[in-house]
């Protein structure tokens, strides 16, 4: 029992559960299953790495700590997919958000899908059991640094309104370098909150550098997950029970190269695409201290029964220079970053499952999306409050996410904004959902259709988009899920 | 010309050239890329970076760094190259700072998507290049990392 990696594992294993990933949903899921005496086995294909470890490098820790080391793209080029890939999965590499199913989604899941397995109450329920277990608390206004501020400022002056985010950070001194892991542990990730509880139970094993690739099935039992471990050697483990929670874009590939679930697997894509704003002032904003993400502006968002999570939301965020300065559409000698007068934020547009995940015959994934016109629309939308509020707090210019695009100095100038065309500004995803939603391929209690010991229990489950940031939404189902099995 | 196979995206050759900057300079011929490519990147880098002084020395690191690299990716990043040098009636290296500078412009603008594609990749890559770079902090006021 206890964290193994896998030169140190002998590759075969037999358990009460096998779950595949440690993120928000395996890493909840192993703890609860192993307090409640089960024994868990959890592959991970990351590395374990602890604070010691994280450099505050960008050029280190994106390989080390991202999917691909932040090389996952959409087919076509045109969206980044950052997912994490360490123990804790994209918990240790996040912006700390902790936002949970919102009523009007559950609504939509329930009028739109059918879905009536779980209550009101047992979502909300499982949103607060997990807020408690990683100290999740609301940012105080006095940890707004400047560039949260005028985000809030700039909404204000426009009508609009916003606030402080909840996150899961305990005792954080602001160093800012949340998205390539906190060095200090303020960030209570899955893996220094529930994989801990998981581990001191004496039931459970970690297994790190662990990629599942297969599963075996008899029947209408899954028996055994194969795979191959980081120095090339073949594992197997036999469970009585499996848990998938190798995210949206690994579940359906493993689903997929095991021939199970059916042909809707890896269909419903959505990716929640957000396009960077940036904005220039005459003095320092250090956007890179303090905490990076910590307002919003909501009042352009709703969630209802008809809809769903939609309209669009503008998030104040701050990275690293390198990952700053590439995620601003801006080159050359004339156009130098200036990285501590520079004030930025992300446009992120709820969509509607419309992509989807194949699997390439080297094994990866094919993300294929377009971004359909209306969320190219409220993506514009969302470019030009965000511009707007830099305007009205002073910004002497704002540089919008699109190729070739002149500064913008005059609120006149964002009326001329031309319709988006993929690959002409650099799109993000960080909460790829959908790819094994309950309805197609899963029953609603999370079990694969036909199956009677495989769950999903990642960001894949959900019929539409979950919330504008799907850690929560994630933990609330891997808990609903695994309160099927106690 | 493979569409998909073409980059797999703009992160894909970020992390490649990443940890370039911070290689040793080879000294020699291109290590990985092949001189041709490798001719290209740093013509591409001098119209690109904030600092033309830095082109050769940044792209020299990223060329040395493609060896340990996945092979899948850092192919990708050669492809581009590729692309971009024959991509108009003068090879791109050929063509005049000034040169280089318009056709960039005119490909990120294009209505060929391929043509746009490679020009935000590579963006990307001369963008984090440069300022995951150390030796690029002063000048931008970063104080860099606290551990």
């Amino acid at each position: 029992m206890g964290i193994a990696k896998a030169a140190d594992w002998a590759g075969t294993a037999r358990t009460d559960v096998c779950i595949i990933g440690s993120g928000a949903g395996g890493g909840v899921a192993a703890a609860l299953l192993a307090e409640a005496g089960r024994d868990v086995v959890v592959l991970e294909e990351g590395e374990h790495v602890s604070r010691e470890r994280m450099t505050q490098r960008e050029e280190q820790m994106y390989p080390l700590l991202y999917r691909d080391g932040g090389n996952q793209n959409t087919a076509d080029g045109a969206i980044s997919v950052l997912q994490g890939r360490c123990l804790g999965g994209s918990t240790v590499v996040n912006m700390a958000d902790v936002v949970p199913v919102p009523q009007g989604v559950l609504d939509h899941w329930r009028e739109a899908f059918g879905l009536t397995r779980y209550s009101d109450e047992a979502w909300h329920k499982a949103g607060q059991q997990a807020m408690e277990a990683i100290g999740a608390n609301r940012i105080p206004a006095d940890r707004v640094n400047r560039n949260g501020q005028l985000l809030l400022d700039g909404a204000a002056a426009q009508g609009l309104s916003g606030g402080t985010f909840i996150h899961n950070r305990v005792d954080c001194i602001g160093s800012g370098y949340c998205m390539v892991g906190c060095a200090y542990d303020a960030k209570k990730s899955v893996a220094l909150t529930f994989i801990p509880r998981a581990l001191r139970t004496g039931q459970a094993t970690v297994v790190t550098q662990a990629r599942a690739t297969r599963l075996d099935r008899s029947g209408r039992k899954v028996t055994h997950v194969r795979g191959v471990l980081s120095d090339g050697r073949p594992f197997s483990v036999e469970a009585d029970h499996v848990i998938l929670a190798a995210g949206a874009i690994h579940s359906p590939l493993i689903l997929r190269a095991s021939g199970l679930g059916g042909r809707r697997v890896g269909q419903h894509l959505s990716l929640q695409p957000q396009a960077p704003v940036s904005a220039l002032y005459a003095d320092d904003v250090i956007m890179y201290r303090g905490i990076p993400q910590a307002t919003y502006i909501d009042s352009t968002e709703w969630a209802n029964a008809e809809d769903g999570l939609a309209g669009f939301r503008v998030e104040n965020v701050a990275s690293t220079p390198g990952m700053a300065a590439a995620s601003a559409a801006v080159w050359g000698p004339q156009n130098p970053m200036h990285y501590r007068r520079i004030a930025a934020s992300l446009c992120l547009v709820p969509d509607r499952p419309g992509g989807r995940v194949k699997r390439k015959r080297n094994g990866r994934p094919a993300i294929q999306y377009t971004l359909q016109r209306l969320w190219g629309e409220r993506m514009l939308e969302a470019i030009r409050v965000a511009a707007t509020a830099y305007l009205r707090t002073g910004a002497t210019h704002v540089t919008l996410p699109f190729a070739g695009a002149q500064p913008v100095t005059d609120e006149s100038q964002l009326d001329r904004l031309g319709p988006l065309r993929p690959n002409s500004l650099p799109l993000i995803s960080a909460h790829p959902q959908g790819t094994c939603r309950v309805g197609a391929v899963l029953e609603q209690d999370f079990h694969v259709k036909g199956l009677d010991n495989l769950q999903v229990l990642d960001a894949s489950v959900f019929p539409t988009t979950a919330s504008s940031h799907t850690m929560l939404p994630v933990m609330q189902a891997a808990i609903l899920g695994v309160s099927e099995l106690l | 010309m493979n569409r998909r196979r073409l980059l797999t995206g703009g992160l894909a050759t970020i992390v490649v050239a990443v940890g370039a900057a911070h290689s040793p300079m080879s000294g020699l011929d291109s290590p990985f890329l092949g001189d041709s490519p490798r001719r290209t990147l740093g013509a591409l880098f001098e119209v690109m970076l904030p600092d033309p002084a830095a082109a050769e020395r940044l792209a020299d690191g990223v060329d040395a760094f493609l060896i340990t690299e996945d092979p899948l990716l850092s192919a990708d990043l050669r492809m581009a190259l590729v692309a971009l040098e024959h991509g108009g009636l003068v090879r791109f290296s050929r063509l005049s700072p000034q040169g280089r500078t318009r056709r960039l412009r005119a490909w990120e603008t294009s209505p060929v998507g391929v043509k746009r594609q490679i020009v935000q990749a590579l963006r990307k890559v001369a963008m984090f290049t440069f300022y995951a770079d150390p030796a690029s902090w002063e000048a931008i006021g970063y104080e860099g990392p606290w551990v």
